[in-house]
């Protein structure tokens, strides 16, 4: 789907990759995209350095500062680890089995994804938190205390069960991919089902999975939303009371560095467990067959049921609740829709800028494929490697001091947007280029048209539907992103998001429940588009 | 000797379409057999269906003398002691050579693998990631893992189709010699007549989801059960004739014939049966008939000439390698050998 699959091919089709000089304007325009992707962490380093080496090693060395890391790193590997553990079964028995329904399954597991993570977090508080509704329904029971939901519990369960989706999907497009043959090959060799599963599928599945684990680990890093409503001490949020509490800035910058090297270090381990084996993406020369369930079939939809209830259906019914609770106790519906057009205004924008920026840098590494080139799409990775909540910090510190015309104005917080969600306008938008197979613009320049011609008549049309699908997501995410909406957003600039925010952190659950729905209503449209392009193929 | 496989009255359908129906079929031991059919066929699921990856409707699979299929029995593929050999060959991408070879084998016989990738001239390759290959390598990989844990019989499903012109000739003579000396049972499924005819035994061809001819080679080729059949395999001319005990009287004067049919018939010719003569001013003798050259397609090791006989039929002549005829040319046709004749359709 939308999220970078691992198992294309990286070459288009047999088609070798040309060794000519990229046309001047478009590796100037690529040059600065990458110039701009640069800018945040550049100014992060010279503004960490200020107060010297002295300074860095007192933050950095801080008994506290390494815990709140350690804490880190610990919740974005339960989560991740929890988060393979539900979607690779989920994947085979909705991709592989004869599962009742399996279609509609895949759907609806893939649906959390709409839901931001601090929604969630807010819908746990509210129903598992103290005085929440579930101890409203156990209190006549004589249930007194429910086990503490706030910290550690609370905060990996939120993450899981609304970050999994990623590896879902990822893992779900691996298995497409996987040859039934070499499933096949297996059973005539000798191994079973379940060996068939464990030695040859699992590991083809290996690079999904991989690619799944880091979107929902760098995804935890940066979280911000669940961690501060269910008061688990991240780095994200430490670096965000030190920004709001001291004047001094330098230790909020050296903070977001250290940030910065540990989702580095996440994306170097990536990088090392890619091994020697090279995955094909062939697509299947014959649909699989279904594994028959028999007596697992119910213990399967058990499982499929468990994981829709509690992502998705539900967080949408508490929402509900609060929300007929609300209007029932003469809770006034503030307007909504000033706060919806400025989302959807601001997350349009994002999306059209970002997939603008996004075409120049994906052309020149699938045309003109070389070292150069290659370093110019590994860079706009940056923005995977840049927390919202970092990556906000540095362009305030760099507005407040360089750039005070665009200090608190929605072009710099669409600049932020277009940075952090660069990289995945430029993964979709590469993908459907390289479906584009250079011969056919040959072709077509054979044929006489010039080269915007082709561009227009041939490669736009064929390599359209991705291009969109890669601004529909950077809309979704756009819609979702809160830390760098709360400090960059103009004075008085409201978007859903915020005003979630503004109501969940003060417990006004009625109050947060319409613009949550909204808002989840809003995202589901993308990414119904990006399903149904999906189906398509 | 009992049978390697054995297919008896055999039935698979899907919803309405019958893929396969009524085949019957019979590996002899260290029998390499070819199905041979066009596409659509049912030769893919005949195979298949002896793999165990389809469950015939009707009928019974026997392997090595053990009913693996049929009322009420269906042994799962990795029970059955098949090796197959798949069309984009299925290696492990995450495993080396070594160890795709090894895969079948409990416990990862290093001995065995040793043999059987120095039985498939793979000797030094066993550390290879199977991308590291060229495709004739991938192929004998496949083969060597398939043998490895020493099938009753090994599937090979359209195996040279992934390979260019050139390679296909060279890796069918070598995949031909490593079955040999594996002494292996083989069944393998072709689109392609000149590989079954080379490369087989028997063969057996699937025309409607049914076996309607299964002979050796020679026999398939210069008896031919049907006119289809005869079309199928080779190319062949069709004229039509009288046929009255082993005579054959038609427009090429009296030929011999065999065949069941007679009185009016229709006789197929090989084209390499048709002998052609460069008629310069004398005219056409007893047991010729004129023809004008239509075209000319050369081989190299032998050359196909079209003609159009002055009665109206239009026939092709296979001939040496040597000099041929122009178009245009006028040539006598005789016939030199025995026409095979089937009822007029």
């Amino acid at each position: 789907m939308a999220v970078p699959t691992a198992t294309r091919t990286e070459d288009g089709r047999g088609a070798k990759p040309r060794r000519r000089r990229p046309p001047l304007l478009l590796g100037g325009l690529a040059g600065l995209v990458v110039a701009a992707m640069a800018l945040p962490l550049v100014y992060l380093v010279v503004r960490a350095f200020e107060g010297g080496w002295e300074e860095i090693a007192e933050v950095v060395l801080d008994g506290d500062t390494l815990a709140v890391l350690g804490r880190s790193a610990l919740l974005a590997s339960v989560v991740t680890a929890a988060s393979v553990a539900i979607s690779v079964p989920l994947a085979w028995l909705t991709g592989r089995t004869d599962l009742p329904g399996r279609r509609a399954w895949a759907v609806l597991a893939a649906l959390p994804l709409v839901i931001p993570s601090y929604v969630g977090g807010f819908v746990l508080v509210s129903v598992l938190g103290p005085r929440g509704m579930l101890q409203g329904w156990l209190e006549p029971l004589g249930v007194e205390r429910l086990p503490e939901i706030y910290g550690f519990p609370g905060a990996a369960l939120a993450l899981t069960l609304f970050s999994y989706p990623y590896v879902f999907l990822t893992v779900r497009g691996a298995l497409r991919g996987v040859d039934p043959a070499m499933e096949e090959a297996a059973r005539s060799l000798g191994s079973g089902a379940w060996a068939t599963f464990a030695r040859v599928t699992l590991p083809q599945l290996r690079p999904g999975i991989v690619a799944g684990a880091l979107l929902v680990a760098l995804y935890c890093l940066s979280d911000f939303g669940v961690v501060s409503l269910l008061q688990y001490e991240s780095f994200s949020n430490e670096i965000y009371i030190q920004y709001r509490s001291a004047f001094d800035r330098t230790p909020a910058a050296i903070l977001a560095l250290m940030l910065v090297a540990l989702t580095i270090a996440v994306l170097f381990v990536e990088g090392r467990t890619r091994g020697r084996a090279r995955y094909h993406g062939n697509a299947a020369s014959r649909p699989a067959n279904t594994v028959a369930l028999g007596r697992w079939r119910l213990p399967a939809l058990l499982f499929c049921g468990g994981v829709v209830l509690f992502a998705l259906v539900a967080p949408v019914g508490v929402l509900g609740f609060w929300l007929a609770r609300g209007l029932a106790e003469g809770e006034p519906l503030r307007p909504l829709w000033n706060a919806a057009w400025s989302s959807i205004y601001a997350s349009g924008l994002a999306a059209a800028v970002t997939a603008l920026a996004a075409l120049p840098v994906a052309i020149l590494s699938v045309r003109f494929r070389g070292r150069v080139s290659g370093l110019v799409e590994k860079a706009t990775y940056l923005g995977y490697a840049l927390p919202g909540i970092v990556l906000a910090l540095s362009l305030v510190f760099f507005g407040a001091n360089y750039a005070p015309w665009a200090y608190q104005t929605l072009g710099l917080l669409v600049f932020a947007y277009a940075i952090h969600f660069l990289p995945q306008a430029v993964g979709t938008t590469r993908s459907a280029l390289l479906q584009v197979r250079p011969s056919v613009e040959e072709a077509a320049r054979g044929l006489g048209r010039g080269p915007a011609r082709v561009a227009a008549t041939v490669t736009a049309p064929l390599a359209g539907s991705g291009i969109l699908a890669g601004a529909a997501l950077v809309f979704l995410t756009t819609m979702k992103e809160l830390p760098a909406t709360l400090l960059l957003g103009p004075t008085g600039f409201e978007t859903l998001a915020t005003r979630i925010w503004g109501a969940t952190s003060e417990a006004f659950f009625a109050r947060a429940a319409a613009p949550a729905l909204l808002l989840i209503g809003i995202s589901a449209i993308p990414l119904y588009l990006l399903v149904i392009r999906e189906r398509a193929k | 000797m009992s049978a390697a496989v054995r297919l008896q009255g055999v039935g698979r359908s899907y919803g309405p379409v019958t893929a396969v129906r009524d085949v019957d079929l019979e590996v002899g031991r260290g029998e390499v057999l070819a199905l041979l059919g066009p596409s659509g066929c049912g030769k893919t699921t005949t195979l298949r269906l002896i793999a165990g990856f389809e469950a015939p409707d009707a009928g019974t699979v026997e392997v090595g003398g053990r009913t693996v299929a049929g009322p009420g029995i269906n042994v799962p593929p990795e029970k059955r002691r098949v090796g197959m050999v798949f069309q984009d060959y299925a290696l492990f991408p995450h495993l080396t050579v070594f160890q795709n070879v090894a895969y079948g084998l409990p416990g990862g016989k290093k001995a065995r693998v040793e043999e059987v990738l120095a039985l498939a001239h793979l000797e030094g390759l066993g550390g290879r990631m199977p991308h590291e290959l060229s495709g004739g390598q991938q192929q004998r990989v496949a083969l060597a893992r398939a043998l490895a844990p020493g099938p009753e019989v090994v599937l090979l499903d359209e195996p040279f189709s992934n390979l260019d012109a050139a390679l296909r000739v060279r890796v069918r003579a070598e995949m031909r010699d490593i079955l040999a000396d594996a002494g292996a049972t083989a069944v393998f499924v072709t689109h392609d007549q000149e590989e079954a005819l080379s490369l087989a035994d028997q063969v057996a061809v699937m025309m409607d989801g049914t076996v309607v001819q299964k002979a050796a080679p020679e026999v398939l080729y210069h008896n031919p059960a049907s006119r289809r059949i005869a079309e199928f395999v080779g190319e062949a001319n069709f004229i039509p004739g009288t046929h009255e005990n082993g005579r054959l009287s038609c427009v090429l004067g009296e030929v011999p014939a065999c065949g069941e049919c007679t009185g009016s018939v229709e006789a197929m010719l090989r084209p390499e049966a048709l002998r052609l003569r460069a008629l310069q001013n004398g005219g056409v003798a007893g047991g010729e008939a004129g023809a004008t050259v239509i075209s000319r397609e050369f081989y190299g090791h032998d050359q196909l000439i079209k003609l159009r006989l002055d009665s109206g039929p239009v026939l092709c002549s296979r001939l040496g390698g040597g000099p041929g005829f122009r178009p245009g040319e006028r040539v006598a046709v005789a016939v030199s050998g025995q026409a095979l004749v089937f009822p007029k359709p």
